[in-house]
């Protein structure tokens, strides 16, 4: 236990390390900023296109009314003013109890009147029939949203770029861990595996421990420091967005790519194969960067190794369309966790092996195959000595 | 000076691991080229595919034709009848493509193109995005096969390029921004941090000047760096003529104008344009990483900061619109310089500042702003 310990003081006392966690507040920082100026815009008005829309539409009425008077009651473009008439005052009405709802903070009722709005809007696009069938599926689901928030009268959000506490963490490790977190954790184990190595000497070798008990401490180590690192980027995730909008709720809908068709259902029902998965994309990395440690020996040529095996196991997959069809069979598939449970990443490859299941078991298989070749490999290092 | 160069090159190709990632490189190119063979006669497949699937609207309307009337009936019959046409012309094309008789292919080749546009002009129940992209992409393949036709020009796919230098420009617009860039960013932190042990800088014991230092290192990473982006363009040049037999300087690069239609550039012009961007590119990720190795020490940690920072400022305009305006005062925005040639990062970012010349100028700025970042901060050597 006391290496476990000598090991964790020994990243703790590097200040360098430091920047490294910095990095992580930074991206997470930017990645709210960016979604937060996606929903409020530079004028910090989450509402401004419908208070736009307000004014536009009452200029519009005000138009239609001085038209109407002047028409003959007979013809077709009263009849085509007169329903115009129609549509901007319910519209008016929409807009001026979705800004009111707003401004009370009344969620549900807001997204009560934006899926009003939509439905009155879908309803006079269908009649002009100007969209295309993904424009339409698109707010469709715009619709369910709206349905679905004001139904469990959840607190103001946004489905593509989530601003509360509890949906923010999830789409930041979505989003941070196939990139940053791979630098990160390849940075934190290539420095942890390899730093008993100094000038072609392996130290740990003269450690009073048995080799078993050092190949496990090690794991051990690095598997803890994965889960700290990912339990502070959801913990500084959870705390600034929480600050800035609200805390939210683990209720919040998630879109589930199933059949070809865009669905929303509550995260509350994937929270545990988001765990399962998680917790086997770590091992599997702790293994990968393991056993390029265990072979490089040497610090940067093992990190930069990880670096491009992790990248390039993931990218080469997916830039290489003739490679979809067989993508299930690649643990790197999974590293982008969340998006194999949603099924987006099924639909993007054309291939629904793609699937939280094969991940289960690919990943598990790589790393019970890659933690079976670094026991015998460790236990064999420096048997000639 | 020079002795001092010579020392570091020696250093840099004594590490085996080096030599490795040339060769792993190496190997990922051929791969790709190899994967880009395979796929050489896609366009034979996709003509059988359509007639196959012709074959099966046929069977379709045969069996609709018994149950119908009169009039349906001389719908069907012309519906049957243009479908066999087209078979047969496919049929045709199979035959052409075999072969190699292009000239002819191409015409009803694009005899077919044009016909498709129409149809799909007047077809209803076609958003008018779906509709855009339909045709945008027929025009795409318009504009390419007139191009090869007139040029007398053998075919290569549009999507997976095999010939000399047209795969030199895949590589440069798939591949190397990303491939050249790490990789060199990892030979970059070796060179500047191969004198520095346990924080002490050996190199201040040599016989030379703070500034004959910083040439001696900058010019050492320019030349590996250049080095290595020109031995994968010669390398993977040749290996794609010896597998292929052509060297590809008269095929096109199709590319978006700014008013949305589609035009071609040889092959070699584009290749000369998108190398001056890369090696102004590659000085300007030399002097960076220098700046960077100032006052990170460890090689460790430069090269994960240096990694993540240009990862950050690659990725931070896709973030934040307010930045695409000033996005030519990133060098990282160069780093496909096959997307400034064809202007596809200006129309994305929709930055004016993003054609060739005024991207050189803005590179070339760049390498000077940072030069001087550099000597006015010597004494942190």
């Amino acid at each position: 236990m006391n290496f476990v310990c000598f090991d964790l003081k020994k990243i703790y006392k590097n200040k360098l390390n430091l920047t490294v966690i910095f990095l992580i507040i930074m991206s997470v920082f930017l990645l709210y900023l960016s979604f937060y100026l996606n929903k409020f815009g530079t004028d910090f008005d989450a509402i401004s296109l419908e208070k736009n829309s307000l004014i536009n539409t009452e200029k519009f009425l005000e138009i239609f009314n001085k038209d109407i008077k002047n028409m003959d009651k007979t013809t077709q473009d009263y009849q085509i003013i007169k329903d115009n008439i129609s549509i901007a005052t319910k519209r008016i009405n929409f807009l001026e109890n979705l800004i009111k709802s707003y401004e009370n903070k009344d969620w549900k009722d807001f997204y009560l009147h934006k899926k009003e709005l939509l439905e009155m809007d879908l309803n006079n696009l269908k009649k002009n029939s100007g969209l295309d069938e993904d424009s339409l599926n698109y707010l469709k689901l715009n619709f369910d949203y709206y349905d679905y928030m004001s139904k469990k009268n959840l607190e103001h959000d946004d489905l593509y770029s989530p601003l509360n506490g509890i949906s923010f963490s999830v789409k930041s490790i979505e989003t941070l861990i196939p990139f940053l977190m791979i630098f990160i954790l390849s940075f934190f184990y290539t420095g942890l595996f390899t730093s008993e190595n100094i000038s072609n000497l392996d130290l740990k070798l003269l450690l009073p421990i048995s080799r078993k008990k050092l190949f496990f401490y090690k794991i051990g180590t690095s598997f803890f420091i994965g889960l700290i690192l990912i339990i502070f980027t959801l913990f500084f995730s959870f705390v600034l967005a929480s600050i800035a909008n609200y805390r939210g709720s683990f209720d919040f809908p998630i879109i589930i790519y199933r059949d070809g068709k865009m669905i929303l259902e509550s995260f509350l029902n994937y929270r545990y194969e988001t765990m399962v998965l998680g917790i086997l994309v770590l091992l599997f990395s702790i293994n990968v960067i393991y056993f390029i440690s265990n072979i490089l020996k040497k610090s940067i040529v093992s990190l930069f190794t990880s670096i491009i095996i992790l990248f390039g196991g993931y990218f080469v997959v997916h830039l290489n369309i003739p490679l979809h069809s067989i993508s299930h069979f690649s643990p790197f598939t999974y590293i982008t966790f969340i998006k194999v449970i949603t099924g987006e990443m099924a639909q993007y490859y054309l291939n629904s092996s793609v699937n939280y299941m094969s991940g289960v078991k690919i990943l598990f298989l790589f790393s019970a195959i890659l933690f079976l070749s670094n026991m015998i490999l460790f236990n064999r290092e420096g048997e000639d000595v | 000076m020079n002795l001092y160069i010579k020392f570091i090159f020696k250093r840099f190709f004594i590490k085996k691991s080096n030599i490795i990632f040339f060769l792993i490189s190496l190997v990922l190119l051929m791969s790709y080229l190899f994967l880009n063979i395979s796929q050489k006669n896609t366009l034979k497949d996709t003509f059988e595919s359509q007639i196959k699937s012709n074959e099966e609207s046929i069977e379709k309307y045969e069996k609709e034709l018994l149950n119908s009337d009169e009039e349906s009936k001389k719908m069907i019959n012309n519906e049957i009848k243009f479908l066999n046409n087209y078979s047969n012309e496919y049929k045709k094309m199979i035959v052409l493509f075999e072969n190699k008789d292009w000239n002819n292919l191409y015409d009803i080749y694009l005899k077919i193109l044009k016909e498709r546009s129409s149809v799909v002009k007047n077809t209803e129940n076609l958003g008018v995005d779906k509709l855009e992209s339909i045709l945008d992409f027929n025009e795409k393949k318009i504009e390419y096969i007139s191009y090869l036709n007139e040029n007398n020009l053998s075919y290569e796919n549009i999507d997976r390029h095999i010939y000399g230098v047209s795969f030199i420009n895949e590589l440069l617009n798939q591949v190397f921004p990303i491939l050249i860039t790490v990789v060199v960013l990892y030979f970059l932190v070796q060179i500047f941090t191969m004198d520095i042990h346990d924080s002490v800088n050996f190199a201040k014991i040599l016989p030379i000047t703070k500034n004959q230092y910083i040439l001696s290192k900058l010019i050492s990473g320019v030349i590996i760096s250049f080095a290595y982006f020109l031995f994968f363009i010669v390398a993977m040049f040749l290996i794609s003529f010896i597998f292929t037999f052509e060297i590809g300087i008269n095929h096109p690069v199709i590319y978006k104008n700014l008013n949305g239609s589609w035009n071609n550039m040889p092959n070699i012009i584009f290749t000369l344009k998108a190398f001056a961007i890369n090696m102004l590119y590659l000085i300007n990720l030399t002097i960076f990483t220098f700046i960077l190795s100032m006052y990170i020490k460890i090689d460790r940690f430069l090269l994960i900061i240096s990694m993540i920072s240009i990862l950050v400022m690659k990725f931070i305009p896709i973030l934040f619109k307010m930045i695409k305006g000033y996005v030519h005062l990133l060098f990282t925005t160069y780093s496909n310089s096959y997307q400034i040639i064809n202007l596809k990062l200006m129309i994305d970012y929709q930055n004016i500042n993003l054609s060739f010349i005024r991207g050189i100028i803005s590179l070339f700025l760049i390498a000077l702003i940072q030069l001087s970042i550099v000597f006015l901060n010597k004494r942190k050597i």
